[in-house]
C-alpha cells in the first residue's frame, strides 16, 4: 500500500516502532534538486528554510539532547571494557549515571560499510543505507541521507530556530558538512540544522573581512577565490541557505575571544568541546551533536593518535557535562547519548591490532550510553540492540516520532 | 674484506640431470627455511649473489662458445666447487652476504630512513595541528623516495658488477657501473619492472594478515598466541615465493651485466683495465677482452653529431625518467604496504626484495590487546 508521500508500509518496521519506511528519493517523482531549485524559485528558501505558519508546530518544551559521536571508530576495550578503557570519565564518572547498552552493534547487510559518515548518518537518520560521494569522488563522503534525520524531525514538529539544533564538525572533515539535512521530500533544508565548524568560522571570517573593506585589489580577489572554491564543494550554500544572524553573532563573539590566530592553539577535537560548550552558553541549542574524530588518526600506523584521541574525547564529555550542570538551562533537562560511528578491527595478526579496514566484526561493535533524565541509573542492558535504535529512542524521548527510522525504541533505559 | 683473487679459471664440474634436481630442491629447501628469520636470511643474499656470479660467468662462456660444462648452483654449507674447506660454502655465503647487504643499506637507508621520518613526523604534525610545519613530512618523504630511487636504479648493475668480482669495493666504482647502466637502458627499465612486479605478491603477502579474518571467519577471535602461531605457517609457506621472487631480478640482472660488459669493452666505454682482477682474467681466457681499443670512427658532420646527441639525449632522458617512473611506483607500493599493515621501522627499512629477504612479522601483543 503506498502512502501519500509515496513510501509503503514496512509492517516489520512499524511493529519496531520505526512506521513507515519510505522507497529511496530516487523514487521520488520530485528530486531533492528539482524541489530545492523550485522552492528558491518561489522564493520559499530563506536563511533558515521555508516559514512556518505561526501556529503550526508548538513551541518545545522537552529535554535538551546532546549526542556525543565517540569516534571515529573506537572499540569497546578501550572506551567501556574496564580491563582496557582509555577513557576513566566515561567509564567510572559517566556510566555510573545513565544506562549501558554493551552489545550495541552495526547490522550486517550487503551494501554497508562500518565507517564514519554512514555510522553517523545511521544515528541521525534511525536508518540504514548504502551511501555514495554525491559527486563520485574517490573516498568522498559527502552523502546525503535519504531519511530524514533528528534534526529535521525536531524541528518539523516543534517551532525550533535552526540555530538550536547544531552539529559540530571536526576540520579533518568538510564532507559531513553534507549530513545536516536529507533527501526527503516531506523534511530536508526547510529543517535543517546549524552546523558549527572551523571551516565554517574561516568562511565567517573571510567573508567579514571582504564586508569590512580596506583590502587590496589582489586580497579581495584572492579571498574571493577561497570562498568560490568552498562554495563549490558544497552545494548546500550554493542553494542560498546562509548563516543565520545567531550563528554570525556566535562566530562575532569566538573571533573576539580568541582574536586571529589564537584559535589555531585549540585544535582537533579539542576543539570541538570548545564549540560546543560555547555553543551551549550563547545559541541554547535544543539538539547537539558533537562529531569526534581523532583517533582515527590511528589509520596512519600510530597506536598513540589512537589512545590519546580517546583520551581528549574522554576529556571533552566531562568537560560537556560539567557545562550541562553547571547552565541552569541544562541542568537537570538534559539528556547525552553517547554512541561510537563504527567500531575497529580487533587483528592480532598486526602491530596496530586496531587498524580499521571496514565491515570486520569488530568494526561493527559498538555501545550506547544515555545519561539523563528519564533514563535508569547504574542500568546495563545486556542485550544485543542496534546502532539505528539511537534516533527513535532520541525522538521519543525528546516528545516525536522518528517515523522513517527502521530502529527500534531502547525502552530498557527508561525509568 | 680482501678480493678473491684467482689465477685459474673457476671450474664447473659436470653432473647428472638427477644430481642437479636434486641439488636445485634441496637449495631452494634451505632457501625458504633461511628466508624466516632475518639471521639466516643473511645466507640467502649471499647465496643468491654467488649464483648470480655464476651465472655471469656462465654467460660469457656460452658467448665464447666454451665447452663450459654445466653449473651446479652453490652450496649453502659445505666445501663448494670454488670454496674449498669444511664449510667453505657457509662461510662463503656469509661474506657474501654481509657484504652486499653492508653496500646495499649504505645506499638505501637514507632514502628509507626519511620516508620513515616524513611519514611518522608529518601524522604527529597533522594529529597535533601543528600545520606551520605541515610540509615537513611530506618534504621529508619526497626527499627519501628520491634518495631511494636513486639508489634503486643504481643496485642492480652495482650488486652484479660485486658479485662478479667477488670484492665488496667494486659496488662503489660508480663510474664503470654508470656507464655499463648507460650501455643498457632498456634493460635497466625492464629490470626495473621486473622489480615492480615481482614486488606486487610479496605487496599482497605483507597486507593480506589485515584481512584475513574477515576473508577466512576461522581467523576471527583468535587470541595472540594463536595468531602468532598461526602466522609462523603463514610466513614458511610465503616463503617460497619471496625466495624465488628475490632470486629471479637478481638472475635477471645477472645477465644483463653480462652482456653489457662485454658490449662495452668492445665500443671502448670501458677499458679492460677498469675491470675487476678477476672477471678480467676470465674475459681474457675466453678471448671476449678487445685486442686494442677500438679504432676511432671518423667524426660524422657536425650537424650530425648534434643531431645524434639531441636524439640520444632525448632517448637517453626518455628511458632514464621511465626507469625513474617505475622505481617511484616500488617506492609507493611501500607506502601502500605500510598503510594496510604497519610494520614499525621495518616496513620502512628493509624491503625484501631489495635488502635483506625476510618477510615474517609476527606482532608481540599481550594477551588483552
Amino acid at each position: 500500500m503506498l502512502t501519500p508521500t509515496g513510501g509503503r508500509v514496512d509492517r516489520a518496521a512499524d511493529e519496531k516502532g520505526g512506521g513507515i519506511s519510505p522507497m529511496s528519493a530516487g523514487n521520488l517523482p520530485v528530486s531533492r534538486r528539482g524541489f530545492l531549485l523550485s522552492a528558491a524559485a518561489s522564493g520559499l528558501v530563506a536563511a533558515g528554510g521555508v516559514p512556518r505558519p505561526v501556529a503550526a508546530a508548538p513551541a518545545y518544551s522537552g529535554p535538551n539532547v546532546i549526542v556525543v559521536r565517540f569516534g571515529g571508530g573506537v572499540r569497546r576495550r578501550e572506551t567501556i571494557d574496564p580491563t582496557g578503557s582509555r577513557s576513566p570519565f566515561l567509564l567510572h564518572e559517566f556510566i555510573p549515571q545513565g544506562t549501558l547498552f554493551p552489545c550495541l552493534e552495526i547490522s550486517q547487510r550487503p551494501g554497508l560499510n562500518t565507517s564514519h559518515g554512514e555510522g553517523t548518518l545511521n544515528i541521525v537518520t534511525g536508518h540504514y543505507d548504502s551511501y555514495e560521494d554525491v559527486d563520485g569522488r574517490f573516498l568522498g563522503a559527502r552523502f546525503e541521507p535519504n531519511f530524514p534525520t533528528l534534526f529535521e524531525y525536531l524541528r518539523k514538529a516543534y517551532a525550533v530556530a535552526p540555530h538550536e539544533t547544531l552539529m559540530i564538525n571536526g576540520e579533518d572533515r568538510p564532507d559531513e558538512e553534507f549530513y545536516n539535512f536529507s533527501n526527503s521530500a516531506d523534511y530536508g533544508a526547510a529543517y535543517r540544522c546549524s552546523t558549527l565548524s572551523l571551516y565554517r568560522y574561516y568562511r565567517h571570517r573571510l567573508e567579514r573581512k571582504l564586508a569590512a573593506g580596506g583590502l587590496s585589489e589582489a586580497e579581495i580577489a584572492a579571498a574571493r577565490r577561497q570562498l568560490e572554491k568552498w562554495e563549490s564543494g558544497d552545494r548546500r550554500l550554493a542553494d542560498g541557505a546562509q548563516e543565520s544572524p545567531a550563528i554570525a553573532r556566535f562566530w562575532d563573539d569566538w573571533q573576539m575571544r580568541y582574536v586571529d590566530g589564537a584559535s589555531e592553539d585549540v585544535r582537533g577535537d579539542r576543539l570541538l568541546t570548545e564549540i560546543a560548550v560555547r555553543a551551549l552558553r550563547h545559541l541554547r541549542p535544543r539538539l547537539l551533536m558533537v562529531n569526534y574524530q581523532d583517533c582515527d588518526f590511528v589509520h596512519w600506523g600510530n597506536a598513540a593518535h589512537y589512545t590519546r584521541g580517546i583520551a581528549v574525547m574522554d576529556q571533552g564529555l566531562r568537560d560537556l557535562a560539567a557545562a550541562v550542570e553547571a547552565d541552569e538551562f541544562y541542568r537537570g533537562n538534559t539528556l547525552f547519548a553517547v554512541v561510537p560511528d563504527c567500531g575497529r578491527d580487533d587483528n592480532p595478526m598486526m602491530a596496530v591490532p586496531y587498524q580499521h579496514h571496514f565491515n570486520s566484526r569488530s568494526a561493527r561493535e559498538i555501545f550506547a550510553l544515555l545519561v539523563g533524565p528519564g533514563i535508569a541509573r547504574g542500568r546495563v542492558v545486556d542485550r544485543s540492540a542496534d546502532q539505528t535504535d539511537i534516533a527513535p529512542t532520541v525522538a521519543a524521548l525528546m516528545g516525536f516520532a522518528a517515523s522513517e527510522s527502521e530502529g527500534a525504541i531502547l525502552r530498557e533505559a527508561f525509568v | 674484506m680482501s678480493a678473491q683473487s684467482q689465477t685459474t679459471t673457476p671450474v664447473f664440474p659436470a653432473s647428472g640431470i638427477g644430481q642437479r634436481l636434486f641439488r636445485k630442491l634441496t637449495a631452494l629447501f634451505w632457501g625458504v627455511l633461511f628466508c624466516q628469520f632475518a639471521a639466516t636470511a643473511v645466507l640467502v643474499v649471499g647465496w643468491t649473489y654467488r649464483l648470480a656470479q655464476q651465472r655471469v660467468f656462465r654467460r660469457w662462456a656460452q658467448t665464447a662458445a666454451s665447452p663450459a660444462a654445466c653449473q651446479p648452483w652453490p652450496r649453502w654449507f659445505m666445501a663448494d666447487a670454488d670454496q674449498g674447506g669444511r664449510f667453505g660454502a657457509l662461510r662463503a655465503n656469509l661474506r657474501s652476504g654481509f657484504a652486499t647487504l653492508i653496500n646495499v643499506w649504505t645506499v638505501t637507508l637514507p632514502g628509507c630512513g626519511l620516508l620513515y621520518l616524513g611519514w611518522s613526523s608529518g601524522w604527529n604534525v597533522s594529529f597535533n595541528r601543528l600545520y606551520a610545519d605541515i610540509g615537513q613530512g611530506p618534504l621529508t618523504m619526497l626527499l627519501g623516495a628520491l634518495l631511494l630511487i636513486a639508489a634503486l636504479i643504481y643496485l642492480p648493475l652495482a650488486q652484479m658488477h660485486q658479485a662478479a668480482a667477488g670484492d665488496w669495493r667494486e659496488f662503489y666504482r660508480a663510474g664503470v657501473v654508470l656507464r655499463l647502466i648507460r650501455q643498457r637502458p632498456f634493460a635497466n627499465l625492464a629490470i626495473a619492472l621486473l622489480y615492480g612486479l615481482a614486488s606486487l605478491p610479496l605487496l599482497l603477502l605483507t597486507v593480506l594478515p589485515g584481512f584475513l579474518p574477515q576473508i577466512v571467519p576461522q581467523l576471527d577471535g583468535l587470541a595472540p598466541a594463536e595468531a602468532a602461531g598461526f602466522l609462523q605457517l603463514y610466513y614458511l609457506a610465503a616463503g617460497l615465493p619471496l625466495f624465488l621472487l628475490f632470486l629471479l631480478p637478481r638472475l635477471a640482472a645477472a645477465r644483463i651485466y653480462a652482456g653489457a660488459v662485454p658490449a662495452a669493452l668492445r665500443q671502448g666505454r670501458i677499458a679492460a683495465g677498469e675491470l675487476p682482477e678477476r672477471p678480467r682474467q676470465f674475459l681474457a681466457e675466453l678471448g671476449l677482452l678487445p685486442a686494442a681499443p677500438p679504432a676511432p670512427r671518423p667524426a660524422p658532420a657536425l650537424w650530425r653529431q648534434g643531431a645524434y646527441t639531441a636524439a640520444g639525449s632525448f632517448a637517453a632522458s626518455g628511458l632514464f625518467l621511465a626507469t625513474a617512473a617505475v622505481w617511484s611506483g616500488f617506492v609507493f607500493e611501500i607506502v601502500v604496504a605500510q598503510f594496510f599493515n604497519y610494520r614499525e621501522a621495518i616496513g620502512w627499512l628493509n624491503h625484501p626484495l631489495v635488502q635483506l629477504p625476510w618477510l615474517r612479522f609476527v606482532p608481540d601483543l599481550p594477551a588483552g590487546f
